[in-house]
């Protein structure tokens, strides 16, 4: 008795009201659309790169001597003939001077030679001697000549004092390098471009360059292609590549230091979908879907799309979708399939 | 045995008795314990794994399937749950219930060497697993400490110290703190840079390794002495690591790492959780006291300490109380008390009125001793003062005076018939005291089912059974002894012989019926089982409840945006909606949580897991029974304003919320195949239309983006994935380059990307990856291919080891979730289900199921009891019989009384049933005993039915009265409404059984004729 007694309580507990069958026609829920947009695909890439003078030469003394004037200041630009350093000329001015008189003293003997010998009193071997010593004296007059010019060096071309690497009154012996000199009229941009960019871009010579130093986002030049490497990097694997810089703007790079450069392809108008990053959902795998917006029947319906980039707040859409399809943006999580809803407007 | 006889001719030892229980009474009822639930473990164990950057289907097979195996051996083990997430499992053990609490600690040790036998099978990378055991702590006192004007490290100061002297604070147990706000070294660097210098992160992580671990030094002997050779290590935090140089590699040249690196100190990226108070960002102290102690005390002394602790801190540190058990525990148990002298003297007027003011005296007198003895063994036994003990008195009341109105009233009208106060009170206890004994233990019986049941319920609902004994058992004893005393000393002896008053209205009225009722008795019996049929017929339009909501004016709104989002996401939104909130009247704080819950401040309140998308706005309002309102126009508006995420308002209930009420699980291996099991189940949700907050525990899938490693390249350029996985980190969130430990807080050195032309992905697109091997730097795209998109699943719930899903929604607003899941069931169920998927009910369905099932194994053993005792007090079957038929019919007033006051039957109205049934039986035996004894004393049966009723009349209908009287006050108490109001309609009508359906029954039982001429004569 006491069983059925609990048996009736517990019953009684779970008794129930009947279960009404109504079936009520919920209000559309208002959601928020976007439409999948057409965008232009632009690879773009960021290269760390170094900065170098299209033309770089080291300037050296071809003859020895103490140095007696420089005018190598970094950094200052220099016209071309303008005199860079000077080695005392004292030394070869007496060369030239001591070859100047060996060899007018030869001239004079080949002229007194000359005429004995036509007079038939002289040898011939004796005119040929004078001849040689002639020929020799005025040899070693140029060379003391040109040892002489060699004290002074001038500026080859225009340039920029890149570094200097003597002193005043410093000796110097032959083959010392007394400056770097840097053609500055253009600017090289060199960087390693990966295997698959390089590939991916073989032959495409299309290409948007700009380039700007580390810490100045804010000045940004265009670059153009020079050249590039066809054998990679041994151990990166990667292919050099050059771009230059024009004009004024190269004053304000220098050599050496670490610029990015940024390109941009144009390939050939690519175009993808792009919809709002929140749009998407989790498909029954690993893909995604979306919500779609069916406006016949102003419910939505899932479909699947692949993504195949993220840029800013948008994905972009490999297919799934057509261009004006529109999407539920917001709150997706609580969406489902054949949900009746209504575009959300922004009243004013 | 003649205890009325002994009790008034040793009278002081009676006295002595109740002097022990009055003072001992009044000093328990000081010192006694104080809580707001009983002390109760939950016995659970979390066992936190982390896997760093392992996708949650890998942290599911890898981890998680290894703890669960090794935990699954254990044979305390009652259910499983697991969470896999992307770098980190959180597996979920609940013991058996019937395991003791002061077992826990040695399970939780072999659950310890457990996890530590299989450390080895965990893969590599794995951390070891970390058991929390103190999941069910309770933080009863929470505070929130708001200092606008500080900086984060001060915070961290001053929460330090304030913890440090809350612990010395007597009877705390812990201290949590929460919200402080993390920092972090960040070293911003050009990645560009480092990479045309040469040098990489490993460089630097050497560099900064080697210079700010802390140093040893050595030591010199050096005249029999020793003297310590210190080496200083690092102190000032930036400047320090500034000033570090390093070697460029390659050249005789070295740099300092401020020439690469920008430092600063910052709050860390990534927060773990936020805490905010009325708008402003704070830090939470969270306190639990110990068990077993007055927390009304230990909430005054923390209180105490902190003015203390804040007058020596520099002004402008706000705190403000989230919640304190103190205070509540104080107010419920001083509401109670007021509750209980309210019922005392309401139980004593009535008296007053109806039997005279000596009457009034002696029960009342009896009722309030045995009320302070009660509170005084409860003390000895150490039984605390808290909700359910307070209602287990609550629910005795009306017992409790029963005992005592039968004696009193019996020697009363003994004595006005002129009988001396000695042969009266002897009569009548002799007469009545097994009777009354016998009905008392019934009654206790009634209780039994749920005090001893052997599980979590048992545990939680002891103390009902507990006080329920000692309070009947203490009734009776004092009614047999004090009340002869008392009656002795305040009931006139009337003349002698004299003749019967005539009978009042009141009686005349009550014959009338009764005879009425015996004459036609079959026609009375039809009548009754017709209405106890329609009783029960109706019983389904009565609201289904299972706990009532609590009067605490505390609500909570949760929020979940999508699973993917970023904590800081979440911290935009929350701050937003904290706007809102705090814009709306009738709010009188406001605490928000990001990012995670809030602690367990009160046992009822179960804690979600840490999670960046969730958020917990805890709202005070400054009116209770405003907040089902508040809670609905404040979820609206949220929604409104942020449709993106989803809002759910719950407030908070008596009992143990189990989170939604309606859920359904369903459980299988393809988590397609679950989701669209889910979604279907959604789906016959939303289409009800009335049904609210539907959603999943497995939430949305969150986007991965794989960058691919390519080996060939990578092995060319000799790019290890160490190299490539730092790369990664360095350009996304931040690579940990090293620590910096400062005092008592260790700060994280992260290196962060400083080329901020593109965004975070484009960056790492065109980036460089240092190869540790040919010491270079290549090109990210050289040694990676394809990013791939995918998506994958954020948390994979599991239920004892198998994938669950569960659905989880709310009832619609105005009606209970037994209404809301009744109409929908069917539906769910009938969802095919594909072979090896099953679906089980969890939420309310369950927790009521398993409340009743723990009921129902220890009530049959109760009425087993009751019925044994019944049967033993008659030595007959047909009186039990009568009484176990007229038990089912006490339902009829119930019903009426809830259908009238439209109040749901839950678990509460269910005791107040259980305590209606030993009312209505002890009525029923003294009257059945009564009529047996007239029968034996020679009476007609006929006349003795009839006369024996008309004497019970009084002292039933007086019970009656005054148990409805006592218990009226509670209607407002919300906890208790329900049952006051089963007690209430159930024992109205239970009077009008024992008088008229008991005549009835025993005239039917024993073929005896009543004619009217007997009734009226």
């Amino acid at each position: 008795m006491n069983r059925i007694l609990l048996l009736v309580l517990v019953l009684l507990m779970q008794a129930c009201s009947e279960p009404e069958e109504v079936s009520k026609e919920v209000a559309p829920v208002v959601v928020q659309l976007s439409a999948a947009r057409l965008t232009h695909l632009s690879n773009s890439y960021q290269f760390p790169a170094t900065v170098s003078a299209v033309k770089s030469v080291d300037l050296k003394f071809e003859v020895s001597g103490r140095l007696i004037y420089e005018s190598l200041t970094e950094g200052s630009q220099v016209k071309k003939g303008q005199v860079l350093a000077k080695i005392d000329p004292a030394p070869f001015q007496r060369k030239v001077d001591e070859s100047r008189i060996r060899h007018e003293d030869a001239k004079r003997n080949l002229k007194r030679i000359k005429d004995v010998f036509e007079k038939n009193v002289a040898s011939q071997r004796d005119y040929d001697d004078a001849k040689s010593q002639y020929s020799l004296t005025k040899i070693a007059l140029a060379k003391a000549e040109q040892d002489l010019s060699y004290c002074t060096i001038r500026a080859p071309f225009d340039a920029v004092i890149g570094a200097r690497y003597i002193e005043n009154d410093s000796l110097i012996r032959v083959g010392d390098t007394l400056a770097n000199l840097q053609d500055r009229s253009k600017l090289h941009f060199t960087f390693e471009v990966p295997e698959r960019i390089m590939t991916a871009n073989a032959g495409n010579r299309d290409v948007k360059a700009t380039a700007h130093i580390i810490g100045q986002e804010d000045k940004v030049f265009d670059i153009h292609y020079v050249e590039h490497k066809t054998t990679p990097d041994p151990i990166t694997q990667t292919y050099g590549a050059t771009f230059a810089l024009q004009g004024e703007a190269t004053k304000l790079f220098y050599q050496g230091s670490r610029a990015i450069v940024n390109i941009k392809g144009n390939i050939a108008q690519a175009q993808a979908l792009a919809i709002p990053l929140s749009a998407l959902v989790g498909d029954r795998d690993s893909g995604f879907s979306v919500w779609r917006f069916d406006d016949t029947q102003s419910r939505i319906n899932k479909v699947d799309v692949k993504v195949t980039d993220i840029q800013g707040n948008y994905a972009l859409i490999a297919k799934g979708l057509n261009e004006g399809d529109k999407v539920v943006s917001a709150a997706v999580g609580q969406m489902r399939e054949g949900l009746a809803v209504r575009e959300y407007k922004a009243s004013y | 045995m003649d205890i009325a006889r002994y009790s008034l001719t040793k009278p002081i030892n009676i006295w002595l008795m109740s002097l022990c229980f009055i003072i001992g009474g009044m000093l328990a009822m000081s010192k006694i314990g104080r809580l707001e639930d009983p002390a109760f473990t939950i016995k659970q164990a979390v066992i936190l794994t982390y896997y760093p950057g392992a996708s949650a289907e890998k942290v599911e097979k890898e981890v998680t399937e290894q703890v669960e195996t090794a935990l699954q051996q254990m044979w305390q083990l009652d259910t499983l749950r697991s969470v896999s997430k992307p770098g980190f499992s959180r597996v979920t053990m609940e013991i058996k219930p019937n395991i003791d609490g002061p077992h826990l600690p040695q399970i939780w040790d072999e659950l310890r060497k457990r996890l530590r036998d299989i450390r080895h099978e965990l893969p590599i990378g794995a951390s070891a697993p970390i058991v929390v055991d103190d999941f069910g702590d309770v933080y009863g006192i929470y505070y929130a400490l708001s200092a606008p004007d500080f900086s984060a490290e001060q915070m961290r100061e001053f929460s330090r110290i304030i913890r440090r002297e809350v612990l010395t604070v007597d009877g705390v147990a812990k201290v949590k703190i929460g919200g402080i706000l993390e920092e972090e070294i960040v070293a911003k660097i050009d990645s560009f840079q480092i990479s045309g210098l040469g040098l990489s992160f490993p460089d630097i992580q050497q560099v900064l390794a080697n210079n700010l671990k802390p140093f040893s030094g050595g030591r010199l002997y050096v005249g029999d002495k020793q003297i310590r050779l210190p080496v200083e290590s690092a102190t000032n935090k930036i400047e320090e690591i500034e000033n570090l140089s390093m070697v460029i590699p390659g050249k005789n040249a070295s740099i300092k790492i401020k020439d690469i690196a920008q430092l600063s100190i910052q709050p860390v990226a990534i927060p773990k959780g936020l805490k905010r108070f009325n708008g402003e960002s704070a830090i939470t102290l969270a306190i639990s006291a110990q068990s077993d102690i007055n927390v009304v005390d230990v909430g005054k002394n923390i209180a105490n300490k902190l003015d203390e602790v804040l007058a020596n801190l520099p002004a402008g540190i706000e705190v403000a109380n989230i919640y304190n058990q103190a205070q509540v525990v104080d107010e419920s148990v001083d509401g109670f008390i007021l509750n209980l002298e309210v019922s005392v003297a309401v139980v004593t007027l009535a008296l007053c009125l109806f039997m005279g003011w000596r009457s009034g005296i002696v029960v009342g007198g009896t009722l309030l001793i045995t009320v302070l003895g009660t509170v005084l063994i409860m003390w000895l036994y150490d039984l605390q003062l808290q909700r359910i003990s307070l209602g287990a008195m609550v629910i005795a009341m009306g017992m409790l005076v029963d005992n005592a109105i039968v004696v009193a009233e019996g020697m009363m009208l003994r004595m006005e018939k002129g009988k001396s106060a000695m042969e009266s009170a002897s009569y009548i206890v002799k007469r009545t005291q097994w009777p009354l004994l016998g009905a008392t233990i019934i009654g206790i019986a009634a209780f039994s089912g749920i005090g001893l049941s052997d599980d979590a319920t048992g545990e939680f609902l002891f103390s009902l059974f507990a006080v329920v004994l000692i309070s009947l058992l203490l009734s009776w004893i004092l009614a047999v002894t004090l009340t002869p005393l008392l009656g002795k000393y305040f009931y006139q002896v009337g003349k002698e012989q004299q003749t019967a008053s005539a009978p009042s209205f009141f009686h005349r009225a009550y014959l009338t019926v009764l005879g009425k009722a015996l004459q036609w008795r079959y026609v009375t019996l039809a009548l009754l089982v017709v209405i106890t049929l329609g009783a029960y017929a109706s019983f389904g339009a009565i609201k289904q409840g299972f706990f009532p909501l609590s009067n605490t004016p505390v609500f909570f709104i949760h929020y979940w945006g999508p699973q993917d989002s970023d904590i800081r996401a979440t911290e935009k939104y929350m701050k937003q909606g904290e706007q809102l909130i705090l814009d709306t009247d009738g709010i009188e704080s406001l605490s928000t949580f990001i990012g995670e819950s809030s602690e367990r401040f009160t046992l009822v309140f179960g804690p979600e897991l840490p999670n960046e998308s969730y958020g917990l706005f805890l709202v005070r309002a400054f009116d209770a029974s405003a907040i089902p309102e508040l809670a609905k126009t404040i979820a609206i508006k949220l929604r409104e304003a942020n449709p993106n995420s989803s809002f759910y308002p719950e407030i908070m209930q008596f009992g143990p919320g189990a989170g939604a009420k309606i859920q359904a699980r369903f459980s299988g291996q393809d988590p397609a195949v679950l989701r669209d099991l889910a979604e279907q189940a959604k789906a016959i949700y939303f289409q009800d239309g009335k049904i609210r907050d539907i959603r999943d525990d497995w939430r949305e899938k969150g986007i991965v983006l794989a960058p691919e490693y390519d080996d060939i390249a990578a092995g060319i350029a000799g790019v290890s994935r160490s190299d490539f996985s730092q790369a990664i980190k360095f350009y996304t969130d931040g690579l940990q380059i090293g620590q910096l430990q400062d005092g008592d807080y260790l700060y994280p050195i992260i290196a962060r990307n400083s080329n901020v032309t593109l965004d975070k992905l484009a960056s790492l697109k065109n980036s460089l990856v240092w190869s540790s091997s040919q010491r270079k730097y290549v090109p990210f795209k050289q040694v990676s291919g394809e990013m791939n998109y995918a998506t994958e699943e954020l948390l994979i719930n599991r239920r004892d080891r198998v994938r669950t899903i569960t659905v989880k929604a709310e009832a619609g607003y105005g009606e209970t979730t037994g209404e809301a899941f009744n109409r929908t069931y069917q539906q769910v169920e009938a969802i095919a289900l594909p072979e090896g998927y099953k679906l089980e009910w969890g939420g309310e369905y369950e927790s009521s199921r398993k409340a009743q099932a723990a009921l129902g194994q220890g009530l049959p053993l109760g009425f087993l009891v009751m019925f044994i005792i019944s049967v033993l007090l008659f030595g007959r079957a047909r009186q039990p019989l009568i009484i176990w038929l007229i038990v089912p019919m006490a339902v009829v007033g119930v019903v009426a009384g809830l259908l009238l006051a439209d109040l749901p039957f839950g678990f509460m109205s269910l005791l107040g049933f259980l305590s209606l049934f030993g009312m209505l039986i002890k009525n029923a035996i003294v009257l059945l005993e009564e009529i047996d004894l007239q029968i034996q004393e020679g009476k007609a049966q006929a006349q003795a039915i009839v006369e024996a009723s008309l004497s019970r009349l009084r002292p039933v209908s007086l019970a009656a009265i005054t148990t409805i009287l006592g218990v009226m006050p509670l209607i407002f108490d919300p906890f208790f409404a329900d049952m006051s109001v089963t007690i209430m309609g159930g024992l109205a009508f239970a009077t009008i059984l024992t008088m008229i359906a008991v005549p009835v029954l025993y005239s039917i039982f024993y073929r005896i004729k009543v004619q009217s001429t007997t009734v009226n004569s």
